[in-house]
């Protein structure tokens, strides 16, 4: 399976019956739908693998219906709330429990996007410019670290760092992006 | 509270009176950081050069290490200093002191490299930002040369028990090549 499918051809490919494409639209999510769970909604550990079980056993169920391919990243979000919505209340039924604040949810599940986003568009740059990036704002590492680390001099990193930079945005805004300096 | 979330009067005046914290370390996180926002805000007014959305990027990244190191210095020194005070009353906490002087050390060092980070950047923006940001990013890298030496003191000073740590060189190598930088930056914006 290749690294490269769009979200839209790998759903194509899963309702084509590829196992392989399940496999990687699982690997591809598993984070993301881990994330809003944990992250957005708070749950324990157990409950969002029970949630994690869910959400995938209601998008092999369900995955006819979506109408826009593209748009699994939403649909899936989506069906995660409602699993993780269901898990807090019948939590609430046994012991209660205040549900977090929707805007809070929002706001983190806008992050876990962008993030994602990111994580794509990492994917799709040269491993040079990954690893610089990584080093830089993933590790917290030096100038001197990363230059020792890559055989380069220290006043060289940020002008790489920039460029990769530039790149990383192109891919994540498109092309015409680069050279717009400023704000 | 934590050292940044501080307002400014407030900070001052904490770092004014006769408690030892904040001290040397804080006060020079808090120039670095200083020094790192000037440099994102002359990258930010800098329409025209390619590289500024990532340098002022690469700013506040430092700016948000800085900020970090800077408040776990904080705490180690008050940690410290706590022993230190008790040292003489309780032998059995050589060990522990040894330990908390070591982290002590190492902090700083980290605010050191940070800062010739700063300095670093200051010069690439001192030679493509617009004027008046070029200026900035003069006094940011001079800024940040002077909060690398500190910091190199701070080392310096954590270590004196330990004659020969190599950390003491590697600091004051890190203030060096900040001087450099900062050297740079300002050749850099005359030549333009």
């Amino acid at each position: 399976m290749s690294i490269e499918l769009t979200d839209a051809q790998l759903v194509g490919r899963c309702r084509a019956g590829d196992a392989a494409a399940w496999n990687e639209l699982v690997e591809r999510f598993s984070r993301y739908v881990y994330a809003i769970a944990t992250r957005a909604y708070r749950l324990s550990e157990h409950d969002a693998e029970d949630v994690f079980q869910e959400v995938f056993a209601r998008t092999y169920e369900r995955l006819g219906s979506l109408r826009d391919d593209a748009a699994v990243r939403p649909w899936l979000a989506q069906l995660t709330r409602n699993a993780c919505v269901d898990r807090l209340r019948a939590s609430a039924r046994e012991q209660p429990a205040e549900e977090p604040h929707a805007e809070e949810t929002d706001a983190m599940l806008e992050r876990l996007d962008d993030a994602l986003d990111v994580h794509e568009g990492l994917a799709a740059l040269s491993g040079d410019c990954r690893e610089i990036l990584d080093r830089f704002f993933a590790r917290d590492e030096s100038y001197r670290v990363i230059g020792e680390a890559l055989d380069l001099p220290a006043g060289t990193i940020a002008s790489r760092i920039s460029r990769c930079l530039g790149k990383l945005r192109e891919q994540l805004l498109g092309p015409g992006t680069r050279p717009a300096a400023g704000s | 509270m934590p050292l940044y979330d501080r307002e400014l009067r407030i900070m001052l005046d904490e770092i004014a009176d006769p408690d030892p914290a904040p001290g040397a370390g804080a006060v020079s996180g808090v120039v670095i950081a200083m020094a790192a926002g000037l440099i994102a805000s002359a990258a930010r007014r800098s329409h025209d050069w390619d590289e500024a959305k990532g340098v002022s990027a690469q700013a506040q990244a430092l700016r948000s290490r800085v900020e970090r190191l800077a408040e776990a210095n904080e705490e180690a020194y008050l940690a410290a200093r706590v022993l230190i005070d008790g040292a003489s009353e309780d032998g059995a906490r050589d060990a522990e002191l040894g330990k908390a002087l070591d982290t002590a050390a190492e902090l700083p060092l980290a605010i050191a490299e940070c800062a010739y980070d700063v300095a670093l950047l200051g010069a690439e923006a001192a030679q493509h930002a617009v004027r008046g940001g070029a200026e900035d990013a003069i006094a940011a890298s001079i800024l940040a040369e002077a909060a690398a030496r500190a910091a190199a003191g701070l080392v310096a000073a954590n270590l004196v028990s330990l004659p020969g740590d190599e950390r003491v060189q590697h600091a004051q190598r890190l203030a060096d090549a900040a001087t450099d930088a900062a050297r740079r930056a300002a050749a850099a914006s005359a030549a333009r």
